[in-house]
């Protein structure tokens, strides 16, 4: 059984491209700042090591500053794929508990919360974000909390469906009819069965979550100085993009490429679930 | 009377990552000119693949071949794609079960015939709308200028195949291949849609293909009939040979489980056992042994072939038959 | 006729409860803004009693539920207040800036649209192939990079380097005065690279929804019916792309909102002078007023958008509204 679904994993098409590349970002994320143990984010005062271009002494290049590129993206890496993480399980757990609610308790509860989510997702959420943002301190916690507390509509709906057609199955009625109290069999017969298609929805979520997170920080509205996330690295880059396009390139590529992993990755989930269904 | 269409040796299998599964093997007949061959067998037996196989219209998966298909001196083997495109429609006609399903439902009927009879038949369009409505009327579909705007959704199923058949028609087949014309309609359609179909058959002086599980229809319709079994032909006859001295077990049990329409009779139905096995393990020797109530030892290995048994034509692939 | 006007008027009423919703939650995360409304507009050194006597004036000393009738009030004669940073009318600002936005989002809407669905449709007719594969990926890829870097390496790229396109505003100041066609297509010009980078994602997802949904649409069985009639694999596919449109417009309308506030950082980096620009400028600034509005009149036009693809499916789908 268990074979037969990590065959269907890897025969996801580029599955394992997916599986290698994040495992190298994540790897790099949470052993690099050991193994680099230099302050990244310290100022370097030689001026000759202002923008340099990618080469053996800065493999990334350099900023504006003279920072190591290189360096800064390791560190950040983690700031990324934390609050990445972070702000999904924060999503994760509010689209569950809503979902799990309105799927469960139908009638006018679940007309109410399904219009309300209706509502949410006709907004443009990004733009709702950088006002919030503007309004309110900006900070790792906030970002995190307004990410998840934003983008968890998908998740909720998806949990609904699954736990309308769960709830008229055999074994749904038949724990009900042992007389388990309504809580118990919403969370401990239905919830575990309808997380497997919502847990696909939640990984590619991650990567939709880091790419807000790089919105945020890019324009001056997300992470502050001294953490800094990939999206962070950006915010100056455009300033110059002429003298050092580096800047722009390497922080970027490590967003694109991460999201592209995960996605191929997902996708790999995805085949894996649905082909022993 | 010419032969219209020959076929020889035709095998179809499909082939996935891990099986191959043999849906035809090895299916010979001929179908003369003006004449309706039946094609009848439990669903699965391989009736629609072969079909199929003849149009060259398979899944992607599919994969055919033959020693012989020969449509009208043509040979369909080696033609190629733009001369199959030319035959398909102009001289093989395909009318399907389901006729909702062989329409497509955001193009009105009137767009679909129109589309046939201007790319296909290369009228202009004024003369394609005569044309349209003219063949809406013959198939009785009654206010055909006004409903040439209406989508299939709108129609009745039984509309719906008069439809179909009145597209497929339109180009004017030497060859009609009917899978199921009738099977997803009301029972009081169809004999009305079966009788259209005969009707339009002998006007047109085409040859037909009767696929069909129901015995009822084959029996009315045919001249010929064929009775296929996990992709092969079992028994080939004419409806008397083959309702009346049917010589294959099969073809017997078939017949047998047909409900008697007189409740006085006392109802022997004598069901055949089993399931039809899964073309995935297909039995050695003859493929029926599993499921014959007179199979013998040898059956299990000696493969028959179809022979002569009775009457001239009356053909059956058992080593039984001929011997009673 | 009149049940399309009724349901237009229902899907106008759905609206609402989104918009009173954003007008009560951008009304009430101003007035959690920090700092007084009024402490920019006046002399430091003015008189106490009559900065009382302008809030009074102002209704700035009312409950907050009769301030936000108030506001709400003004909007409805379109009255959106005046810029912090400027003094100027906020609609008037916003306004001026709505064609150049306008022209931007439905310039890459009508890219996205048709290159995502020859993409897919391209895609699905080649399964299984190698192309198909590698297309498929291609899609994956570009559904990943994150828009607005996308900008900035088409900057880097295009304009930096091989300096094909320029990379900023919407106009070359040099063509003041000169003939109208020549501004527009050097507008033409300055738009290449900023449609290219906000139309390259939902290409992709547009393309990866249609290559799915035509992928199940080539096995129906009226395509296979279609090719049975001879129609030429060009009219095969625009059967399937007929029927590919409708899931098409419901992705469409829920791309949207991610379309709109995409097209925004787009025009920020690329100094395209449309209310994404504003209403960047306004966030730096703290600019509540701006800020607000600009997130209202965001918020109409996507309800305003979605209502449009909603009347477009009605179009496209003949099994709603018109069978009545």
């Amino acid at each position: 059984m268990i074979s037969g679904r990590v065959g269907l994993f890897f025969r996801t098409p580029g599955a394992w491209f997916g599986v290698l590349v994040l495992g190298l970002i994540v790897g790099l994320a949470t052993v690099g700042p050991l193994v680099f143990s230099v302050d990244p984010h310290g100022f370097n005062l030689t001026v000759s090591q202002d923008l340099q271009a990618p080469g053996t002494a800065f493999w990334f290049g350099s900023d504006d500053l003279g920072r190591d590129l290189f360096l800064r993206c390791v560190h950040a890496a983690r700031i990324s794929l934390m609050v990445g993480s972070a702000a999904m399980l924060v999503a994760l757990l509010i689209g569950c508990g809503i979902g799990l609610l309105s799927g469960y308790v139908g009638g006018w509860v679940d007309g109410i919360l399904m219009r309300f989510v209706d509502v949410l997702m006709g907004l443009p959420m990004l733009m709702v974000l950088l006002i919030v943002q503007a309004i309110f301190k900006p900070g790792m916690e906030s970002v995190i909390l307004i990410i998840g507390v934003s983008g968890w509509m998908g998740i909720a709906r998806l949990v609904r469906a699954e736990t309308m057609s769960l709830r008229e199955r055999n074994f749904v009625l038949v724990a009900r009819a042992r007389g388990l109290s309504e809580w118990r069999v919403a969370l401990h017969h239905i919830l575990p069965n309808a997380m497997r298609p919502v847990l696909v929805s939640a990984f590619l979520g991650i990567g939709h979550a880091i790419l807000t997170e790089s919105v945020l920080s890019f324009l001056g509205l997300g992470i502050q100085p001294p953490n800094v996330s990939w999206g962070g690295l950006l915010n100056n880059s455009l300033s110059f993009i002429r003298e050092a396009p580096w800047m722009t390139l390497f922080p970027g590529g490590l967003i694109a490429l991460t999201i592209f992993s995960l996605q191929l990755v997902g996708d790999g989930l995805r085949n894996s679930l649905e082909g022993d269904r | 009377m010419g032969t219209v269409l020959q076929v020889a040796g035709l095998r179809t299998h499909f082939q996935s990552a891990e099986h191959r599964i043999t849906a035809v093997d090895g299916v010979s007949f001929e179908i003369a000119q003006n004449e309706v061959l039946g094609l009848v067998g439990e669903s699965g037996s391989g009736k629609s693949i072969t079909a199929l196989s003849i149009l060259k219209l398979l899944p992607s998966n599919g994969v055919s071949s033959a020693d012989v298909m020969q449509f009208q001196g043509d040979s369909l083997l080696t033609a190629s794609p733009q001369r199959l495109r030319e035959i398909r429609g102009k001289e093989i006609g395909l009318i399907f079960q389901n006729p909702l399903a062989a329409l497509n439902p955001v193009l009105t009927v009137g767009e679909q015939l129109l589309e046939t009879l201007t790319l296909r038949g290369g009228l202009s369009k004024r003369e394609a709308k005569e044309k349209a409505i003219a063949l809406l009327d013959q198939v009785n579909i009654p206010d055909a200028a006004r409903r040439l705007g209406d989508y299939p959704h709108q129609f009745s199923l039984g509309m719906c195949q008069r439809i179909v058949i009145a597209l497929t028609l339109s180009l004017t087949p030497k060859l009609l291949i009917a899978d199921e014309p009738t099977a997803s309609l009301d029972v009081t359609v169809q004999a009305q849609v079966m009788a259209l179909l005969k009707d339009l058959q002998r006007q047109h002086q085409m040859s037909m293909l009767l696929i069909s599980h129901d015995l009822g229809v084959i029996a009315q319709n045919c001249d010929r009939v064929m009775v296929m079994y996990l992709g092969r032909i079992v028994e080939i006859g004419t409806p008397e040979d083959i309702f009346l001295t049917p010589k294959h077990p099969y073809t017997q049990a078939l017949i047998r489980a047909i409900p008697a329409t007189d409740p006085r009779q006392k109802q022997v139905f004598d069901a055949l056992k089993g399931e039809i096995p899964s073309p995935l393990a297909i039995p050695s020797g003859c493929r029926f042994h599993t499921r014959c109530p007179m199979a013998e030892p040898r059956c299990r290995q000696e493969d028959p072939a179809l022979r002569a048994c009775g009457k001239a034509g009356h053909l059956a692939a058992c080593v039984l038959a001929g011997g009673f | 006729m009149r049940s399309m006007w009724r349901y237009l008027l229902t899907r106008l009423l759905l609206g609402i409860p989104l918009l009173i919703g954003i007008t009560a939650v951008s009304f009430f995360l101003m007035k959690m803004a920090p700092g007084d409304p009024l402490a920019h507009m006046m002399d430091p050194s003015i008189n106490p009693d009559m900065l009382i006597q302008i809030r009074q004036n102002l209704g700035l000393d009312l409950p907050w539920y009769r301030q936000y009738f108030h506001w709400l009030r003004a909007l409805l004669s379109g009255n959106l207040g005046y810029s912090m940073l400027t003094g100027q009318s906020v609609s008037e600002t916003l306004v001026s800036r709505l064609p150049a936005t306008l022209g931007l989002s439905l310039a890459s809407l009508l890219v996205t649209l048709v290159g995502g669905t020859i993409w897919g449709l391209f895609t699905a007719w080649k399964s299984p192939h190698w192309i198909e594969k590698s297309l498929s990926f291609l899609a994956i890829l570009c559904l990943s990079l994150p828009t607005f870097w996308l900008g900035m390496v088409l900057i880097i790229v295009f304009s930096l380097q091989l300096d094909w396109f320029p990379s900023s505003g919407m106009n070359d100041p040099l063509l003041y005065g000169q003939p109208f066609v020549l501004r527009w297509q050097n507008t033409l010009w300055h738009a290449v690279l900023p449609v290219t980078a906000l139309s390259i994602g939902s290409m992709a997802a547009i393309s990866r929804y249609v290559r799915y949904e035509a992928g199940s649409l080539f096995r129906q069985p009226f395509v296979l019916v279609a090719r049975a009639r001879g129609l030429s694999e060009r009219r095969v596919t625009y059967h399937v792309w007929r029927n590919s449109l409708l899931p098409m417009i419901t992705l469409l309308g829920l791309e949207l909102p991610g379309l709109v506030s995409g097209a925004y950082l787009i025009e920020y980096i690329f100094s395209w002078p449309g209310m994404g620009q504003v209403l960047l400028s306004a966030v730096f600034a703290r600019d509540y007023p701006v800020m607000m509005g600009g997130l209202l009149m965001t918020a109409v036009l996507i309800v305003l958008g979605s209502l449009l693809a909603d009347l477009l499916y009605r179009v496209a789908d003949p099994r709603i509204g018109k069978s009545v």
